[in-house]
């Protein structure tokens, strides 16, 4: 007996689930599911896609291609990467030229599906109309932010940012934002965020207060660490793993000596956590094991 | 309300079905009306749903009835399928499209998941033409529409991933 036709409605459903080589051999299938498929072939792009011939980002603009635009509708996941030798605009002829994040703006308003986004840029200074895009996004859960340090320097007002970090699941931020900005303590306290995995740079240590529900944490330091920031570190972790805690890893990148650390800790009643950090590294004497808060930060200290 | 309360179903045709009602509660349709008006001691007529489908969909929500993660066990679409699961889903694809549109209709997202990606399994790393003869579709492009959907959607994409 032959199968029956697949009804249109669970095609569409599917659509979602389907990885890219799927969807375009399903393209090929019929005229019906070339049709139905063809707004899906975007609902992930990926930093290796930025690469590719024909990937259509590079010669975007609005009006180009209204097939691409009703794409984004069902873009899932994004990893912007400004790489200059890829993006062509009109006037590019200098090398430091990028996709504008006054354009990255734009096209952002264009995805209200977004739950993962990845930005990399390197040369821009700050824009507002790229945190107000990024704010807009109703069902974004994973922000993956590595922007010039400068940006935070400049002023960024990341606190306008803290209604959209109270909806994310995952938030990590590549150079410091937050201590450079003085006068923001009674916002932060009374900010509480469901965060479960958070990455920060040492010298936003306090943003970690805000996120009681953290199960793994990364900590990031490119510069020389002083001995006040040390103190605040050792402080602020001190008070979060003393007490009980869902964190189940915490993780330690410095630049200064190309080291990773990695720990996992135990929870309030000493037991093992059930999904230990894959990190467990201790880098001076190269041997696995469990740390317990004392030691997390005494090597922390260290470094 | 008593913890083992029984709920009356009728099939598309009229067949009745008495279940537990933490199985019924599986049923965010169901689950929601019953709180809403309450028990009223009526069969809940199911239009949609024919007998031999309810029947399968019960036994899904049986067997997965004292599971604690029901509503966020299937979030991961890339997460292998268990074995009962899996067997569970080796039926005709008339039923199992039925299967998909009755938990479409009474909400129930672990089977909703669970049987649609059955079916993306059926697509996946196949060539078009394999996909045609898994669903029974005939090729109605010209050749020349094939030639350009196939140059559109570049070749190189496919054999890059």
């Amino acid at each position: 007996m032959p199968a029956p036709a697949l009804p249109t409605e669970i095609l569409l459903t599917i659509a979602q689930q389907l990885d890219r080589p799927s969807i375009f051999a399903s393209l090929r299938v019929c005229r019906q599911w070339s049709i139905v498929l063809n707004p899906y072939i975007w609902t992930s792009i990926k930093k290796t896609d930025w690469h590719h011939p024909h990937f259509p980002i590079r010669k975007w603009t609005t009006s180009s291609d209204p097939t691409f635009n009703l794409c984004l509708q069902h873009l899932q996941s994004l990893e912007w990467e400004n790489n200059e030798s890829l993006i062509r605009t009109k006037t590019t002829l200098n090398p430091h030229r990028q996709i504008r994040s006054s354009r990255l703006a734009f096209f952002l308003s264009m995805t209200p599906n977004l739950t993962y986004l990845a930005i990399r840029m390197e040369f821009h200074g700050p824009d507002p109309r790229l945190f107000d895009a990024i704010r807009g996004l109703p069902r974004l859960k994973v922000l993956d932010l590595d922007l010039p340090v400068t940006w935070g320097r400049a002023g960024v007002p990341i606190e306008t940012m803290f209604p959209l970090f109270a909806q994310l699941e995952e938030l990590h931020l590549g150079g410091s934002w937050y201590h450079h900005n003085t006068d923001m303590s009674p916002i932060l306290e009374k900010a509480s965020w469901n965060i479960k995995k958070l990455t920060i740079d040492l010298l936003d240590i306090s943003l970690l207060r805000n996120c009681p529900y953290l199960e793994h944490l990364r900590m990031l330091s490119y510069t020389r660490s002083t001995p006040s920031m040390r103190m605040a570190v050792s402080s602020t972790l001190t008070a979060l793993l003393t007490k009980p805690t869902s964190l189940k890893g915490i993780m330690f990148y410095s630049s200064s000596k190309q080291s990773e650390l990695g720990f996992s800790v135990y929870d309030s009643k000493m037991r093992r956590p059930h999904i230990p950090h894959k990190m467990l590294n201790d880098v001076a004497s190269n041997q696995k094991k469990w740390f317990t808060t004392e030691e997390v930060v005494d090597v922390l200290w260290r470094s | 309300m008593s913890a083992h309360s029984q709920i009356l179903l009728t099939s598309s045709e009229g067949t009745e079905f008495l279940i537990d009602r933490d199985i019924a509660d599986k049923s965010m349709l169901l689950k929601c009306m019953l709180e809403d008006i309450g028990e009223i001691g009526q069969a809940v007529p199911l239009p949609n749903v024919s007998g031999p489908i309810l029947t399968k969909v019960i036994e899904y929500c049986t067997h997965h009835r004292d599971d604690p993660n029901f509503l966020s066990a299937n979030d991961d679409v890339t997460a292998d399928i268990d074995e009962w699961d899996l067997e569970y889903c080796k039926v005709d694809q008339g039923t199992l499209y039925e299967l998909i549109l009755a938990a479409n209709y009474l909400d129930i997202k672990p089977l909703m998941d669970l049987t649609c990606k059955t079916v993306a399994n059926m697509i996946k790393a196949k060539s078009p033409e394999e996909i045609r003869k898994t669903f029974n579709i005939t090729n109605d492009f010209t050749p020349e529409e094939e030639d350009q959907v196939r140059r559109e959607n570049g070749k190189d994409w496919v054999d890059e991933h």
